[in-house]
């Protein structure tokens, strides 16, 4: 199977231009998905499939990928994918998307062979900011301000590929997810109020949308690697494109974004969605989230809006975003959590929109920035300073990388070679040891 | 037990032979019977038992149950409640959840490395719960080899729930399968060689996986492959304490083999025989089975659950992976950290110590098969 792969890629990479050496073997790295992993109920799983990362011999980074798709993924879908990926290129003046050079049917699989992207995901970069060894509030601030502005150029790009010029509503949308949601989680059925969705159903309908090419991906943070995206081949795109008009597509983002376990651990004592509300602020102190928050707001469209009327869009948001984990872990043991954590959220979620209600400017609530990096978790210390030795630009243990592994390899030698000497240099080392132990009790 | 009639199969791949003699098998409903050297293999509850010594050990099932007097009753709730009801009944609290990982695509996310085509011929030696037989089972044949009689008849029960026509469940040793020659495609060796010396004490046990492998290259075709998973002895973690996963002991792979298995005998009365090896001993050792091609992989994060097969041949891609996918919230504890912190920045010479878990595939033959 894998060898009519590489058989293919060798029949076609010079039209695809590729270059490829005549003879060698080209190493192929397997990247499956961890959702295959059964833990949550397989949505996307089927149509992600495998990645094969091509790489010609001593190559540092992969020169092509192909990619197996799932059963669902019919050709006309691909075609079309294609088609408004290349359109969106095009609009964009750069290549968000990559090359799709073929789909090919090998064996029993539909393969799609693509341009290799390089550079780790924003989830990686996310996580290694703030989890990571070399974490360090300058690493977040770094990654969050590319992720926003390279999230909001490529968002202000898609809007341009417009598939509806009628002007679209979402509030009767937003209803329906709300209604869903209160099905999906009785905890919150005191705390969403008919009255509230209907006020939040209106706000909405106030502006007026356009259908256009959207992300289909819902997290940020796992999506863009890098400055590319990963491609967009989903069985239903035009549905997808209905259903995330304007703005919408961008807010699903940024909650998912408010809701990605590194963000949670930087701002472990607040809430994500004070956090979020308070990037609305527009005379808060500047932060390390909300100055590019607010920037991705104007760039999908939000810049004339209010808060209150952002923040009406954001409720709509929550609730399509509460009923997808809620749907996706259906099966799982955390399910009851999740709705008990997600009824909570919904409290907070109204009551910030019943304060800018009351105050709709956001003055009243929003005008300090509750994010103060100073305030942040006690574990996560500012480390981006070049005295500490974890930070990738002193390099980790540099002095160990030199002596480490030369070590290593005599150790092995004796040990293997001359086991005799090997054991007797122990020995007088445990006698060593046994000596200066005895000393020092005297 | 259940009703032995009920569980019988109707169709059993023509690929068996007498495992004393290697003569042709009669394939009764009850019984198997060499025609040459007359042995009869007794077939309980759909399943034969090729090894009958050997069939009451307690199997993944038993590891999984630490009760063996509960063992009776599993394959009846299985048959009864079905095969997922019969795993979370002896699920441990705090272990891995077996009824995921029994069933989870990514436990054969590794097919594409060898190359596996529908339709192909794969014998999985060590089925466990028939986590990779049965998923195989869905576009291949499969024979799912297990000793432990629990096993394999579990795999039966669920292979026939989940209309799996193609797989058969026989109990049989690794060492000596009652397969022809030359019927494989690929052979399966998944968390399994480690254990093959425990069964023969008093060999060499270094012998006795050769002797393993070399059976695995008979029945193998000339173009087949097999896929071996198994531990790294120089894992990084066993230098910082972490315990060595077959002995449960620390730092015994470390030792050489005298001392490790002196030190085995003193704290748990038991030799060290769970040999696992560096990446070149393994290469060797496949050499010396008779494999002519063997290409190396990194399994990460372990061989159960493989979200990445990465070739270690070329230290260059083992670093790029490194490099674009470690997320370190999987290492998030003070020593994960560190281990971490080595996967990422050490230089390419000490991948030999990054990677936990070996996958090889190993060709038959050094040719290159187009299905």
């Amino acid at each position: 199977m894998i060898d009519r792969v590489q058989q293919h890629i060798r029949e076609h990479a010079a039209s695809w231009g590729v270059e490829l050496p005549a003879s060698a073997r080209l190493r192929m790295l397997l990247r499956a998905n961890p959702e295959n992993d059964g833990i949550v109920r397989e949505i996307a799983a089927g149509q992600v499939g495998t990645l094969a990362f091509w790489f010609r011999p001593h190559d540092t980074k992969p020169c092509l990928v192909s990619k197996f798709v799932g059963a669902s993924l019919t050709a006309e879908a691909i075609a079309e994918c294609t088609n408004l990926q290349e359109s969106a290129n095009e609009k964009l003046g750069y290549r968000l998307f990559p090359r799709i050079y073929s789909i090919a049917e090998v064996g029993s699989h539909r393969v799609v062979f693509m341009e290799a992207v390089d550079g780790p995901n924003y989830e990686i970069q996310l996580a290694r900011a703030v989890h990571g060894p070399e974490r360090s509030t300058r690493a977040l601030e770094r990654v969050v301000a590319q992720v926003f502005q390279e999230l909001g150029t490529a968002l202000r790009g898609l809007h341009a590929v417009t598939l509806s010029g009628a002007p679209v509503k979402w509030g009767a949308q937003a209803t329906d997810y709300a209604r869903r949601f209160l099905k999906l989680c009785p905890e919150a059925g005191g705390i969403v109020s008919e009255a509230s969705i209907a006020a939040t159903a209106d706000l909405i309908d106030a502006v007026a949308l356009r259908e256009h090419f959207v992300l289909t991906e819902d997290h940020i943070t796992n999506y863009l690697p890098g400055p590319r995206a990963v491609d967009q081949l989903v069985p239903d795109i035009r549905g997808l494109c209905a259903r995330w008009p304007g703005p919408v597509d961008g807010l699903r983002m940024l909650v998912a974004f408010f809701r990605a376990s590194p963000i949670r651990q930087a701002f472990a004592d607040y809430d994500w969605l004070d956090a979020l509300a308070s990037c609305l602020a527009k005379e808060g102190r500047i932060d390390l989230v909300g100055t590019p928050v607010r920037r991705f707001l104007d760039d999908i469209g939000l810049k004339s809006a209010t808060a209150q009327t952002i923040w009406a869009f954001v409720t709509g948001v929550f609730f399509m975003r509460a009923i997808q984990e809620l749907e996706f872990h259906a099966d799982n043991a955390i399910a009851g959590r999740l709705r008990n954590e997600f009824a909570g959220y919904a409290r907070d979620v109204i009551r910030i929109g019943d304060e800018l209600r009351i105050s709709p400017d956001g003055s009243r609530r929003l005008a300090v920035s509750r994010l103060d990096k100073d305030q942040l978790d006690g574990e996560f210390r500012d480390r981006d300073h070049a005295d500490f030795h974890y930070s990738p630009n002193t390099r980790v243990f540099s002095e160990l990388i030199r002596w480490l592994p030369p070590a290593l390899r005599i150790h092995h030698r004796i040990r293997e070679r001359h086991p005799r000497l090997y054991r007797a240099v122990r020995r007088i080392l445990g006698l060593a040891r046994g000596a200066l132990r005895r000393l020092s009790r005297r | 037990m259940t009703d032995a009639g009920t569980l019988r199969k109707s169709r059993w791949l023509d690929v068996y032979q007498c495992p004393a003699c290697g003569g042709p098998l009669l394939k009764n409903p009850d019984v198997w019977e060499c025609t040459a050297c007359r042995t009869r293999y007794p077939v309980r509850a759909g399943v034969p038992l090729l090894n009958v010594a050997a069939s009451h050990s307690p199997g993944f099932v038993g590891v999984m149950k630490r009760d063996d007097s509960q063992l009776a009753s599993f394959i009846g709730t299985a048959e009864s409640h079905g095969w997922e009801a019969a795993l979370r009944a002896v699920q441990t609290p705090g272990e891995p959840d077996r009824v995921l990982e029994a069933a989870a695509p990514n436990r054969v996310s590794w097919r594409h490395a060898a190359n596996l085509a529908p339709g192909s011929v794969v014998v999985d030696i060590g089925a466990g719960t028939g986590g990779v037989a049965c998923q195989l089972a869905a576009d291949c044949s499969v024979v799912a080899i297990d000793r432990s009689f629990i096993d394999a008849a579990f795999v039966a029960v669920r292979a026939r729930q989940q209309k799996l026509n193609t797989l058969d469940s026989i109990v049989a040793e690794g060492s000596r399968l009652p397969l022809s020659s030359g019927i494989a495609d690929l052979v399966t060796l998944i968390g399994v060689l480690e254990w093959v010396p425990a069964d023969f004490p008093d060999r060499d046990p270094r012998e006795s996986q050769l002797e393993a492998l070399r059976e695995v290259r008979r029945v193998l075709k000339p173009n087949g492959c097999l896929y071996l998973a198994i531990e790294n002895r120089y894992y990084f973690g066993y230098y910082l304490g972490v315990p060595e996963p077959h002995a449960r002991l620390r730092y015994v792979s470390l030792m050489d083999r005298e001392a490790a298995d002196r030190y085995s005998r003193d704290t748990r009365d038991r030799p060290f025989l769970e040999l696992t090896h560096s990446l070149p001993d393994y290469r060797t050792l496949l050499a010396e089975a008779g494999f002519q091609r063997v290409e190396s992989y990194w399994l990460y994060p372990d061989y159960r659950l493989t979200h990445a097969v990465v070739p270690v041949d070329d230290p260059a891609v083992a670093r790029w992976f490194s490099d674009q996918h470690l997320d370190p919230r999987s290492h998030h504890r003070l020593f994960e950290q560190g281990l971490y912190s080595f996967f990422r920045f050490s230089p390419p010479d000490f991948l030999a110590y990054s990677v936990r878990d070996y996958g090889f595939v190993a060709w038959a033959e050094d040719t290159e098969r187009h299905d």
